[in-house]
């Protein structure tokens, strides 16, 4: 059966050589950097296993309607860290969207999707609540917070608008909506591109700021896609002037903001810039673990992730930054001391 | 005796992983298609068998308890530790497939001893980490940091040219064999008696059984513990050689090893050496020119051959080395081209140099989409005639309607008394899968008459149909291969499917 809608698979889908380098990175070997893996133990969950679920679904072994496919597709934080780290630069990104939207597409649900999927229906938005932005659409320059921030943390964004102001920037804050990453994440194609469509209706200049890793991400591949040509930024370039801070502080890459949009040095150098000095974890950027966070993955697996970030963080006895609001969430979680890098 | 694919009732299935729970926990095994589908098959490439269970025990204790599960329902184990590249798992009558990664302790690194103790999901890149900690190594290759020690270990052939020159490293192994009790074998099959028994020596003055169970792929029983050696990571040099003719680099590398100038050596053939620093400097794909010229002229003033040795030991000796290195490099016809390779091949001279000066793994190797794997041409040939082996391998190869990249490597044995040589085709990212199926026929081909006209000794038995069909050409050794497994496995539990491959029909039959 045909799996993607855009990928000639037999190309690639039989050179995979079971390295294991999307489970144990090069440099790091006796780690785990594959959150699923971490948890199950079983290649089945790993970057790995996604391209061979691909290969047994496209060459009919596997029934999409079995029991545990849920299971095998979505017991994975679709961090990527596979993805990177494969040094075949086999096409698992490609095999876990596509397993996902196959999944979504033949109707079949998991209970974490059922959850997201009834939260938009109510509210437009994951979280199940209607969200209404208090801030002034115009400015000089435009910032979408996202929903996550504006639900979770609008002193955030608050006080994030009010510094800029200070620095001489009227930021306007568009979006009252989500812009549907959790659907991109889940495999709701049609649903998030619907709402990536209005929330683009809503720009009005050329280059917006996303405060939320997850949002930059989804608009940006939406914009790639359709072949829109629209600056999206990360609103952390913003804070490149602010003034400077003391303070000493770990530093947790974001999953989204590292390994999918590739910004592992921006938060970095902006935190040095206004002197505070960085604590960087073990396994860091390319090879990050994921905090946990993310849309559509099983419950289970985020918990477990929570709790091993917690116990290596918490030996460290610094406060965490983090640079996206489900990061900060899952520290938040286990009652971490967390700092929101709009926040310093 | 099993000798088809065993079909389990709903029932029967239900009852074996509720007592498979009991053993390892309720986590801790799949059962559904699409859950096992991962452990069907070798590389992605060959035919899927779905096994019924896999499971993942985390003990020797739990692995004594399956096995005397699978004695009870007569159903297949299949042992699997890392299961990288040509080292797969063959599922091909269903039952349990044991994944053992899940056993990764290092037990014991005895640097007084020269030994380290370790189970099968112990990764090599972690493990030569820790070994430099305390300042040993161990054997690497060309092979990439994650996979078993031990199942590559017990392989021979498995990614080869491993820096001991030795082929295997094993002093011991525990093993869990197919009635369920524990063997240990070398010196410590005396800690059945003995209680301060050491892993120390090989040999026991009885014959050698571990090496039984070199290159048996879990058909004879589960390994579960292993002693390999670890060696003192000297003061290491790397001077290289660049050859016109594999001829002139075998006669190096016999010299060379010979007089104790090396621990190991290999040759490199220009294009593998190009596809190397493509990839260790731009992370994967192959460079046009290797499917471009022909295998026998290189586009430019690039040596055709280069030899790199691993050689380490005290600095004074190690100065000496180098200069005789070079003088006999001269007299067969070569020269010394290490500065030429660390400018014009600086990737090429870093993987040299991580391999065999540092013996730390990498995974260079993988990022040449699958590096043709099912093609391979793999022989240990007769040092002999192995020049007269790569002048027609190339041409054969050549000729072949395959769209791939032709190159090799090759490496001595036991001070070149044999020679490995790997023609190593690389896969181009459009080959599709018709291609690599012709593939496989092709390299059919090419070991025929590498075993008929060049003494090659095939690595291991083919994936192919006429299953058998290369143990049978060794006559009673088969047949005493066969009444070993039979008696030791009477039920033929463990492993079937490579064992149908190994062993043949015949088997099955008796």
């Amino acid at each position: 059966m045909k799996l993607s809608r855009d990928l000639d698979y037999s190309s690639y889908l039989y050179t995979c050589n079971k390295c294991r380098s999307c489970i144990h990175p090069e440099t790091h070997p006796s780690e785990v950097i594959c959150p699923a893996f971490l948890y199950r133990g079983f290649i089945t969950f790993s970057g790995c296993g996604k391209l061979y679920t691909a290969q047994g679904i496209i060459e009919e072994k596997i029934s999409l309607y079995g029991e545990e496919l849920g299971d095998v597709i979505y017991t994975c934080m679709n961090c990527h860290a596979c993805v990177l780290n494969c040094p075949s630069a086999l096409p698992i990104k490609e095999a876990i969207r596509d397993l996902r939207e196959t999944f979504y597409e033949k109707g079949r649900r998991t209970k974490e999707m059922e959850k997201i999927l009834t939260a938009f229906k109510k509210s437009g938005n994951p979280w199940g609540r209607t969200i209404k932005s208090e801030f002034s659409k115009e400015g000089e320059v435009e910032v979408f917070p996202g929903c996550s921030y504006l639900y979770l943390y609008p002193s955030t964004v608050k006080r994030f608008i009010e510094r800029l102001k200070e620095k001489g920037i009227l930021a306007g804050i568009i979006g009252d909506e989500c812009c549907g990453a959790p659907l991109l994440e889940i495999g709701a194609r049609k649903e998030f591109e619907k709402k990536a469509e209005k929330l683009i209706k809503e720009f009005t200049q050329n280059t917006v700021y996303f405060m939320d890793p997850h949002c930059l991400w989804a608009m940006k591949t939406y914009c790639e896609e359709k072949g829109m040509d629209l600056e999206l930024k990360s609103a952390i370039e913003l804070l490149k002037n602010f003034p400077e801070k003391e303070g000493e502080v770990l530093y947790h890459d974001s999953c989204k903001l590292g390994r999918f949009l590739g910004l592992y040095e921006l938060p970095r150098e902006v935190l040095k810039r206004r002197g505070v000095k960085i604590h960087e974890k073990e396994l860091n950027r390319k090879i990050a673990i994921c905090c946990g966070g993310n849309w559509g993955a099983d419950d289970g697996l985020k918990r477990f992730l929570r709790r091993k970030h917690a116990e290596e963080i918490r030996k460290t006895e610094k406060p965490v930054v983090t640079s996206c609001p489900l990061c900060r969430l899952s520290f938040e979680k286990e009652k971490l001391k967390v700092v929101d890098i709009y926040e310093i | 005796m099993i000798n088809k694919r065993i079909k389990l009732s709903k029932e029967e299935k239900e009852r074996i992983k509720r007592e498979l729970q009991k053993i390892v926990g309720e986590k801790n095994i799949l059962h559904t298609p699409e859950t096992v589908y991962p452990y069907s098959g070798t590389g992605m490439v060959y035919p899927k068998f779905l096994p019924d269970f896999v499971v993942l025990p985390s003990s020797v204790d739990e692995i004594q308890k399956i096995v005397k599960l699978a004695n009870k329902y007569r159903i297949p184990i299949t042992p699997s530790a890392s299961a990288t590249q040509e080292a797969g798992i063959y599922p091909f009558f269903g039952g349990i497939v044991l994944d053992l990664m899940r056993m990764d302790r290092i037990l014991e690194i005895d640097v007084e001893r020269g030994y380290a103790v370790l189970e099968p999901g112990v990764r090599i890149g972690d493990f030569a980490l820790k070994l430099k900690e305390k300042g040993m190594r161990c054997t690497v290759g060309s092979f990439p940091p994650s996979i078993s020690v031990l199942g590559n270990y017990t392989q021979v052939a498995v990614n080869s040219h491993r820096s001991s020159g030795i082929l295997h490293d094993i002093l011991g192994l525990e093993v869990v064999l197919p009635n369920g009790e524990i063997m240990r074998t070398g010196s410590m099959a005396f800690s059945h008696s003995i209680k301060n028994m050491t892993w120390h020596s090989y040999t026991n003055s009885f014959p050698d059984i571990t090496s039984l169970f070199i290159n048996s792929h879990g058909t004879l029983g589960v390994i579960t513990k292993g002693a390999v050696r670890i060696y003192n990571l000297n003061e290491p040099v790397m001077p290289l050689a660049g050859f016109d003719s594999y001829r002139k680099s075998v006669e190096f590398m016999k010299r060379l090893t010979r007089a104790n100038l090396c621990q190991h050596v290999c040759v490199w053939h220009w294009c593998l050496y190009t596809i190397i620093d493509h990839l260790e400097r731009f992370g994967h794909g192959a460079p046009s020119e290797i499917l471009v010229y022909d295998p026998w002229s290189p586009p430019d003033d690039r040596p055709y051959n280069v030899v790199v040795p691993s050689m380490s030991g005290e600095k004074e000796d190690m100065d000496a080395h180098e200069k005789v290195f070079e003088r006999i490099a001269k007299e067969c016809g070569g020269f010394v081209c290490t500065d030429y390779i660390k400018e014009k091949f600086p990737g090429a001279y870093k993987f040299f140099y991580d391999h065999y000066a540092l013996h730390l793994p990498t995974n260079t190797f993988m990022g040449a989409y699958g590096e043709g794997f099912p093609m391979m041409g793999i022989t240990f040939t007769d040092p002999v005639r192995v020049s007269d082996l790569e002048k027609w391998g190339l041409k054969f190869l050549r000729k072949s309607p395959l769209k791939v990249g032709l190159a090799y490597y090759s490496h001595s044995v036991d001070q070149t008394r044999c020679v490995f040589l790997r023609m190593t085709p690389f896969v181009v990212a459009e080959s599709s899968k018709k291609e690599r199926e012709r593939a496989i026929k092709v390299r059919k081909r090419y070991m025929e008459i590498a075993m008929k006209k060049y003494g090659g000794v095939p690595i291991r038995p083919p994936y192919e149909e006429n299953f058998g069909e290369t143990l049978d050409m060794t006559g009673e050794y088969g047949e005493v291969l066969r009444k070993i497994k039979r008696t030791i496995d009477p039920l033929n539990i463990m492993n079937p499917g490579y064992s149908l491959m190994m062993y043949g029909k015949k088997l099955l039959k008796e």
